[in-house]
Order: C-alpha cells, then sequence, then structure tokens
C-alpha cells in the first residue's frame, strides 16, 4: 500500500493538471508536503528528488510552471509504482475446486465475439446464429455463460425466449450458479424470467428459491414462484391459500400452479372462475389443466358466446339507458379461443375449425384476436392444426395462413396446387413473405424452395416481385415479365423512382444469361430509359457485360 | 497440405466468408470438383445466382500460401466460392483428377517467376549480411540525410512539447470541443517530422481530455500526461544521441544504436522497423514454435485502426510474446482480419522487435500443426517457481515510464487459493501469493478441477490498481492435455 503522503500528494498534482499549472505557485497545499517529504528522503533518496521538484514547481512562474509540474508527476507516477504489492490481509483458504474438469470449445474469436455481441446487445436479426451455435454443439462452452444471463435478463431482448426455451435447459445444471448469481427474489421481470428458466433446469429442486421469492418478492417474481412451486403436490395448501389473493395476476398463478399439481380443488376452483365475466388472470391455468369438467365448460361456454353472438340482433343499438353486454363477453369469448387453440385435444379443433369455418365473424375478427390465433396455429408443432388452417382458409384474405400452413405440410408442387387460386395477382408479396425471400439478392435455381408457377403468375402484373421469383431456365415468364417490365417503362418515363425498379428486372435479366436481354435492352431504351444508366448498372452487376455486349 | 477446419477459416479471414462457403459446400452448389495430377490445385464450377456458373480455386503450389481465385465479382479475396471449395474437399467430396485450365497455368508461371525474384534478392541479401553481419554500409551522404531527418523529429519534439506545456497551463479542464480542435490542428503538423508516434499519444491525450470532460474523470488523461513528457524527455535525448553518433562518421559513436536495440523508443515514437533491419541486428529466430495464448481486436483510435493482438508463447525460447496486426479503417477491405488460432504455429524465421518484458514479433512463411502432449510439456516448462522474483521483475518493469504497464508472465502453480470475498489467488511452492482478477473470462478459473490447476502453468497480465495492489489478470492455462484460454 503507497504511503498516505504520496497518494495525498498524486490528488493535488492531479488536481493541478486539471486545473492548470499557473495555479500552483505559492500554492500552501503542495508546500505543506516539502518538509515531510524531505523528512523521508532521509530514509529514501529520491524522496528529496521529488521535493526539489516540488520546490520547483511552487516557487516557477507561468514559464516554467508546465515542465514542473510534469516532471513532479512523472517522479510520483514511478514512485507510485514502486509502492505497489501484492500482499493482502485476507485470510486465504483452500481452493473449491470443481470435481469435474472444465472443458471449453474451440470456438474462434470471429465467432465467439459475434456470438456474445448478438447476446449481450439483444439484436433481432440474428437468432439464426444462435440456431447454428446449438446445432454445432458449441452453446455448451461456458464462455458464454455470463452473455446468456444478461440475454435471459434483457427483457426486451428478441433472442431471450430462444435463449431461455432452447439453449438453457440442454445446458442444465451447469448454468444454474450464474443465473442464481444474478437472481434477486425482491426483483422485477427480468429475475420473473430467471426464475422460470431455473424453474426449467432444477425442477422440484427450484421449490426453496421459489419459496424465498413467495416470500419476499414482487408480483412479476411472486407468479413464477408459484408455478414453481405447482411441480411439488406438497405445496398444495401453500397454492390455495394464494388463489384468494388480492391481485389477479397472483391468483391465477396460484391456480396455474395447481393445475400443473393436478389438484382437484384447484379444478374446482377454475370451475367457478369461469362462471365469472373477467377470466383474464385464469388463461394459463385454463390451458395447463387437465380436469375434463374444465374443458368441458370452457366448450359450453364458447358455444354459448357463438349462439349468443349469431343471434343478437345487429341491426338494434342499445340505447343510452341500456348496458350491451356483448364488450365485456367479447373479452372473456377471445380469451376462451385463445386457450382452446393452444390446447391439442380434438374437441377443442372441432370447436375452433366451426368457427373459423363460419364467415360471419368478420365484425368481431379483431376483437377476438383471430388472426393471432391463425398465426399460432400454423406454426403449432401440432399437424392436426395445421390441417385444419388448411381447411378454413379458402379465399384470398386468408391466403397467408393457407400457405403458411401448406408449406410445411406438402411438397413445393402441391402447395401451388392448392393455393394459387386463393392468391390474387397483386399479392407476389405474399409469396415473398412466406418464403422468407430476400428481393435483393436472387437466390440460384437449386436453391429456390417455391414452385415456378407463382413467376408466371405474377409475370403480366407485377414484373418487379416476379423477376424475384422466376427460374433462370424459365425463358417465356422472363419474355413475359421484360415485355410487362418495357411496357411500365414506357407509361412511366419520367417516374425516375419507378424506372430504378424495371431497370433492375432487365439487370437480372442480363445476370442469369436471358437469351434476349440485349433485344429488351433496345427496348427498354426505345421506351425511354436512360440508357447510360442501364449500361452502368448491368456493367456493375455482371463483369463482362462491356465486353459482350456494350462494346 | 492438410486441410482442417481451422486453416479454412484462417484462410478465408472472416467468420461470414467461412460460413458462407460452408454453407455452399453443405448446399450442394458445387457442379463440379476438381483436382490436378500433383495434387496441389483443387478447382471447380460453382453455381451462383447468373446462369453461368463461376470457376473457382485453391492454388497450393506454396502450401503455406495457398491462393484463391474466382470468375466472381466479388472483391473479397478469397471469396466464399473459393472458402467453399476447401470445404468439400474437407467433407471428403469427390474430386476428379482434370488439367489445369490455361489461364491458371499463365498466373502460375507468373508467380513462380515473381518467387524467384524474391529469391535471387533474399540470397543477396544473406550474402551481404554473411560478409559481414553488419548493416548496409554508411556512406557520408546516409549519415548526412539521417542527421537531417533526426534534426527534423527534433523539431518536431520541441513543437510538441511546446504543445504540451500549452494544455499543461490552460489544465485538461480547458479542453474543450472548440479548444480540441485547435490543439488537432496543432498535433496534425507533427505529420511533417517523422514522429507519427508521438502525434498519436497527442491525439491519445485530447481524446482522453475530451473522455474526461463527458465524465469529469481525468485519471485516464493524466496517466498519458505523464507518458508524454517521459516520451518527449526520452526521445529528445535518444535523438541528441543519434546526431552525435552520426555526426561523428566514419566513426560512429553506439550508444543511440544500442538504446534502439533495447528500448522501445524507436517504435514509440512512430519508426516501422523493416524485417531486414532486424534480421540485420539479429533480432531473429530460426525454426521457432509457438503456440497462441490470447487473442483480441481493439480499435486505436487515436491512428484510426483496428489491432489485432495475440499473445504467443514460444516453445523454444520460453519467452511470451505479441504479435499486432494494424488494420488502419480507410484499408480494411485490403487487410484480412486475424482470428485466434489453435494450432501450433512454426515460423522459418521469427523477426523480435525491440521491446520490454513482451516483445512484438512478426513472421513471413510459417506451417501449422496440431499442439501435441509434447508440446505442451515444452510449454509447461516457460512457467517460473518463483513468484518473488517474478514480483521484482515486474515492479522494476513497471515503474519505468516507458514501459508496458502489463507485463504478461507465466507461473508455475502449485495451489489456487480463496478468500471470504470470492477473490483468487496463486501460490508458488514457497508460498509466495499473487491475487487473481478475473477478466472477462475469469469465472472460468472457479470450474477447475484439481488436476487442472495445481503442477500446471498459469499465463497472467500483470497490472496494478488504484489501490496500488499488484495483481495478476489469468490469461490462459498450459495444462498437460491442453491450454485453456481465459480470453478469446
Amino acid at each position: 500500500m503507497a504511503l498516505p503522503i504520496l497518494i495525498d500528494l498524486e490528488q493535488e498534482i492531479t488536481r493541478l493538471m486539471i486545473a492548470g499549472s499557473p495555479h500552483a505557485k505559492g500554492d500552501p497545499r503542495l508546500k505543506k508536503f516539502i518538509p515531510a517529504l524531505e523528512k523521508l528522503a532521509e530514509k529514501a533518496p529520491v524522496m528529496a528528488t521529488l521535493a526539489q521538484r516540488l520546490t520547483a514547481l511552487v516557487e516557477g512562474d507561468e514559464k516554467t510552471g508546465p515542465e514542473a509540474l510534469l516532471s513532479v508527476g512523472t517522479v510520483i507516477t514511478s514512485i507510485m509504482y514502486t509502492q505497489g504489492s501484492s500482499e493482502t490481509d485476507a485470510d486465504i483458504m483452500a481452493f473449491d475446486y470443481e470435481d469435474k474438469p472444465l472443458a471449453l470449445t474451440r470456438i474462434h474469436y470471429s465467432r465467439l465475439h459475434e456470438v456474445i455481441e448478438v447476446l449481450e446487445s439483444g439484436g433481432q436479426k440474428h437468432s439464426g446464429l444462435l440456431a447454428r451455435l446449438l446445432e454445432r454443439g458449441d452453446h455448451k462452452d461456458p464462455r458464454l455463460y455470463p452473455s446468456y444471463v444478461k440475454a435471459v435478463t434483457d427483457v426486451k431482448s428478441p433472442i431471450s425466449s430462444f435463449v431461455c426455451e432452447k439453449i438453457l435447459p440442454d445446458i442444465g445444471a451447469d448454468i444454474a450458479p450464474f443465473l442464481l448469481a444474478e437472481f434477486d427474489a425482491k426483483g422485477s421481470k427480468r429475475h420473473a424470467r430467471i426464475l422460470r428458466v431455473l424453474r426449467m433446469i432444477m425442477g422440484k429442486d427450484a421449490a426453496p428459491l421459489a419459496e424465498k421469492a413467495l416470500a419476499e418478492g414482487a408480483p412479476p417474481v411472486m407468479t413464477e414462484a408459484l408455478l414453481t412451486l405447482g411441480q411439488d403436490p406438497a405445496y398444495e395448501e401453500t397454492l390455495i391459500a394464494y388463489t384468494s389473493d388480492r391481485k389477479g395476476e397472483i391468483r391465477g398463478a396460484a391456480l396455474a400452479g395447481l393445475a400443473i399439481m393436478g389438484s382437484d380443488q384447484g379444478a374446482m376452483l377454475l370451475l367457478e372462475g369461469l362462471d365469472k365475466s373477467s377470466i383474464s388472470h385464469l388463461e394459463e391455468a385454463l390451458v395447463l389443466t387437465k380436469d375434463p369438467a374444465v374443458l368441458d365448460k370452457m366448450l359450453v361456454q364458447a358455444r354459448m358466446f357463438e349462439s349468443a353472438y349469431k343471434m343478437k340482433d345487429k341491426k338494434k343499438t342499445p340505447t343510452a339507458a341500456e348496458e350491451d353486454p356483448f364488450p365485456k363477453n367479447l373479452a372473456k369469448w377471445r380469451i376462451l379461443l385463445s386457450v382452446i387453440a393452444a390446447r391439442s385435444e380434438w374437441e377443442c379443433l372441432t370447436v375452433l375449425e366451426a368457427m373459423l369455418m363460419d364467415k360471419t365473424y368478420g365484425d368481431v375478427w379483431n376483437d377476438l384476436a383471430l388472426r393471432q390465433i391463425m398465426e399460432n396455429l400454423c406454426e403449432d408443432s401440432d399437424l392436426e392444426k395445421r390441417k385444419m388452417i388448411v381447411r378454413v382458409c379458402n379465399d384470398a384474405s386468408r391466403a397467408y395462413y393457407k400457405l403458411k400452413a401448406c408449406i410445411s405440410l406438402y411438397s413445393v408442387e402441391e402447395v401451388y396446387d392448392r393455393c394459387h387460386r386463393d392468391v390474387n395477382k397483386d399479392q407476389a408479396g405474399l409469396i415473398h413473405r412466406v418464403y422468407n425471400i430476400d428481393r435483393e439478392e436472387r437466390a440460384p435455381d437449386n436453391q429456390k424452395t417455391w414452385d415456378r408457377r407463382w413467376a408466371q403468375q405474377f409475370a403480366g402484373t407485377n414484373p418487379y416481385d416476379a423477376c424475384v421469383l422466376v427460374y433462370n431456365d424459365d425463358l417465356s415468364t422472363w419474355k413475359k415479365i421484360l415485355e410487362a417490365a418495357a411496357a411500365l417503362v414506357k407509361s412511366m418515363a419520367s417516374t425516375s423512382y419507378l424506372q430504378a425498379s424495371y431497370r433492375r428486372v432487365l439487370v437480372e435479366a442480363f445476370r442469369s444469361q436471358y437469351p434476349e436481354a440485349r433485344k429488351y435492352f433496345e427496348k427498354f431504351v426505345k421506351n425511354g430509359a436512360d440508357r447510360a444508366k442501364l449500361i452502368e448498372e448491368i456493367s456493375r452487376a455482371v463483369p463482362d457485360a462491356q465486353e459482350n455486349w456494350f462494346k | 497440405m492438410k486441410i482442417t477446419e481451422d486453416v479454412i477459416r484462417l484462410f478465408a479471414g472472416s467468420a461470414t466468408v467461412a460460413a458462407n462457403g460452408k454453407s455452399l459446400a453443405n448446399k450442394g452448389s458445387f457442379i463440379s470438383l476438381s483436382i490436378n495430377q500433383e495434387a496441389n490445385l483443387l478447382f471447380g464450377l460453382c453455381q451462383g445466382s447468373g446462369k453461368t456458373p463461376y470457376a473457382c480455386s485453391v492454388d497450393f503450389a506454396e502450401p503455406d500460401k495457398p491462393i484463391a481465385r474466382c470468375s466472381c465479382p466479388s472483391r473479397q479475396i478469397p471469396c466464399k466460392h473459393a472458402v467453399g471449395l476447401l470445404f468439400c474437399r474437407l467433407h471428403n467430396k469427390t474430386f476428379a483428377v482434370a488439367e489445369i485450365r490455361e489461364s491458371v497455368v499463365v498466373k502460375r508461371e507468373k508467380l513462380k517467376a515473381r518467387a524467384e525474384k524474391k529469391a535471387d534478392f533474399a540470397q543477396k541479401a544473406a550474402e551481404e549480411n554473411a560478409a559481414g553481419n553488419t548493416p548496409a554500409p554508411l556512406t557520408k551522404q546516409r549519415a548526412s540525410a539521417a542527421v537531417k531527418k533526426c534534426r527534423a523529429q527534433l523539431t518536431g519534439l520541441e513543437l510538441a512539447e511546446k504543445i504540451l506545456h500549452n494544455i499543461v497551463k490552460g489544465g485538461l479542464h480547458s479542453i474543450d470541443r472548440h479548444n480540441e480542435k485547435l490543439y488537432a490542428e496543432q498535433v496534425k503538423e507533427l505529420g511533417n517530422y517523422y514522429i507519427v508516434g508521438v502525434q498519436a499519444a497527442l491525439t491519445d491525450l485530447l481524446t482522453a481530455a475530451a473522455e474526461g470532460q463527458k465524465s469529469q474523470d481525468f485519471t485516464q488523461a493524466v496517466r498519458q500526461l505523464s507518458y508524454l513528457h517521459a516520451l518527449l524527455q526520452k526521445a529528445q535525448a535518444h535523438m541528441q544521441n543519434r546526431i552525435s553518433d552520426l555526426e561523428s562518421f566514419p566513426e560512429l559513436g553506439s550508444s543511440a544504436l544500442q538504446a534502439m536495440l533495447h528500448s522501445t523508443i524507436e517504435e514509440r515514437m512512430g519508426t516501422a522497423w523493416k524485417l531486414s533491419e532486424l534480421a540485420q541486428h539479429g533480432l531473429m529466430l530460426q525454426n521457432t514454435k509457438l503456440i497462441q495464448l490470447a487473442f483480441r481486436v481493439y480499435e486505436d483510435e487515436a491512428k484510426k485502426e483496428f489491432v489485432d493482438e495475440s499473445v504467443w508463447l514460444s516453445l523454444t525460447d520460453r519467452q511470451i510474446y505479441l504479435s499486432k496486426n494494424f488494420r488502419p479503417f480507410k484499408a480494411l477491405k485490403y487487410i484480412r482480419a486475424e482470428d485466434s488460432v489453435f494450432l501450433l504455429i512454426e515460423p522459418q524465421e521469427l523477426f523480435i522487435y525491440p521491446g520490454d518484458k513482451n516483445p512484438r514479433i512478426r513472421w513471413d512463411a510459417a506451417t501449422r500443426r496440431e499442439i501435441t502432449a509434447e508440446d505442451l510439456v515444452e510449454a509447461q516448462a516457460a512457467g517460473q517457481v518463483d513468484f518473488a522474483a517474478v514480483l521484482r521483475e515486474v515492479k522494476n518493469q513497471l515503474r519505468a515510464p516507458l514501459a508496458d504497464k502489463n507485463p504478461f508472465v507465466a507461473l508455475k502453480v502449485a495451489k489456487l487459493g480463496q478468500d471470504d470475498a470470492g477473490r483468487c489467488y496463486v501460490f508458488d511452492s514457497q508460498d509466495t501469493v499473487i491475487p487473481l482478477i478475473p477478466g472477462q473470462f475469469g469465472h472460468l478459473l472457479r470450474r477447475l478441477s484439481r488436476e487442472q490447476a495445481e503442477g500446471q502453468v498459469l499465463v497472467c497480465r500483470f497490472a496494478q490498481n488504484n489501490e496500488s495492489l499488484l495483481y495478476g489478470e489469468p490469461v490462459a492455462l498450459i495444462t498437460d492435455s491442453a491450454v485453456i484460454r481465459f480470453a478469446y
């Protein structure tokens, strides 16, 4: 440890370097160090040097001040480095070695750094990077553990759920100490997420932690704690006690915990809850319950809402004195449908299919969040649900869902056969969306995952989008696309930003070696396209274009 | 040459290119795969987005320096197609034996001619060295030109000193946006005096002062002031020595030369050593073996460049060296980024720059192979057993104003310890203890088994914190079976 006088002097010198050397002249705070340093010089000669330089600084003028100050600074920095010590007062104990040796994967800096950046920045684009990491098994590298914890605790991170649901459960108990170190029972949503992951990893062993969180925590942490306790029937009484909490989310989590446990008393409470008009807090419990009576009651209620909706006289608007009961019922109905869609029983599928088939629900489509329900069903791992989506989608407004479901179920050709009538000629963007096509870079033919007939469908109406879909060897479709683009160039000769789009179509034709590209080049120019710009863009995309076509 | 995934990644130079190349190989984008009869040229056709596939090749005429060629329009060299070709080879796809294309034959001949010319030049230089092993003879004209340059450097140093004094006079708090710009213009003028190192150090000071203004923490700026003061003083003295040495021509003094060869003064001033100069002064080792212990990339704002820094252990002289690959922002496209290396590198000639405990190294040609258990045993011999001596040596280095404040040392671990606060310690066999403060992946230290730690070699980067605690930051652990990295 450095001498206190040196620490104080260093602070004074730092202060002067910030304030400026002229302030040193005659400074009493500096003067007081000189006698003390001279005394120390009897044992350490370097202190005499320091005292001399300090005297020169205090007595110096504006001209010599900067050099004198720097000179004192350099000496004191050197002395401070000699004062360094590795000694410690701490009580050093034996090291707590692990039984299992540490194993690292051989991930290179470039990849590891990229993954860490993604995990810690919460970027949206790179969930594919993590998926590849998981595929290769490199996700178990312990160097990534602290970054995983950051990703878990960042509630706004879109990759967080991937880390929580796929990566961390696969790593298992090894990551638990890192999560535990970050967990705060009194914490907020971040800590609730950590507890959720710990529940997945530790199972029943997380119960003591959950008990503590339940006693001390804020509502989001308590919610997760209740779900954790649901894994152990010993906590049934505790959970039942929380079903009468004044906060809806706590009551709901307690019921969900009881549902996980398969508690009869929990099922009774759920049945009672279903009688009430507001059931938003019961959603998770209703999804998790295995009780047939609860399921029956949900289905009966859903059917009752359907009947009530159909019988409702839509033309009659309630007067101010009358209360319209339906807005409240809509909220309950929406939750029931969402629960039914999340469950896998065939009765649920039947109710849902009948409803989605019926086109009379147009004016409550948004209120019931049916769009979201269909989106979820398209991505559900249950094949039957996706098949149901194919059955219920039979017009242009639902083409997106049908395409998504079909892609996961059928061959490329069958997708086109089943869906092409549902897709309008102006909906080429839909194909790009469902196949996740990058418009900026045309994929080679052997990487195209869609049927070649899609390009034919849009060739005449939307050449810009069709040229991304067309196969290189599909000459007749290329011809149609270029004809349509040339016609559009003519009609929009004065609109430069649109011209750029259609120039792109011709550039792509050259790039894919379409034999008549040169002919269409002339046609574009004749129709008003800028010749120089066209040549420039084509040459940029096709390096030997100048040599082959524009000598 | 044996193609491994590490070799391909090193060749690709960028993770993205390597990933894209691998993806091409996996997707089966290669229409044809061929190899010449001598098995030193891989070539093939890869289907791109156009109708005509790209003709790509990787030439192993010089096995250590494979050359990628491709007809694709990408400016990236090597492109993903060439890298994909190597992945096809790695995945044991069938390569048909075929004749080399005419264009490749022509390129190979040109390359051969160039290599022969280079070899002639090298041989001539070697012969000149063997004759006297002295630098190129100094003529009167050369000496007078060198004196002129030194005088210009001295003028530059005086100018730099004036700028520094003005900054100290005004105080660091006075470097606001307006003043920073004024000082930056003055610093820019130093570019005419062959002292780019001093120029960069002054730019660093301005950056640190500006940062200090924002955070109201001037610690870094104050440190930089002391460093610059020491640098200017030493540089001026060194230049005076050089001038007096050169002016005594034809009788040459050697004091400046000794300073050049045994300190970093020239490099800190901004001198770029030529490899031939290093060889002439005997700063070269032959047939060495290097193991990488750590790798990092950092941004040098003052010099406007990225630096890829590696820490190496030489199995030949058991020294820890540093290598740096400088990538100026303006030339990022043209300079390949380096990456971590898990193989053993065997440079034919290892050039060592003058420096402190961990000098900078560089090499041109090297072969690579997997690290064996014997190599690890050799590496472990670098571990120092007497920690008291290590601490003395480190403290000696730290107190020198221009020395590197973070030397790397390999320590033979007798045992590890820990305290109540969770801090770890390393002991030697005499029970001398060094505290360990973990760096980026330092948490891994807590996950070691007894066999992995005791009796093994821990490489640490030493530092001293504001409380004057001298500690080690674990960088890598060399065990009997592996090198465990606590950094990238």
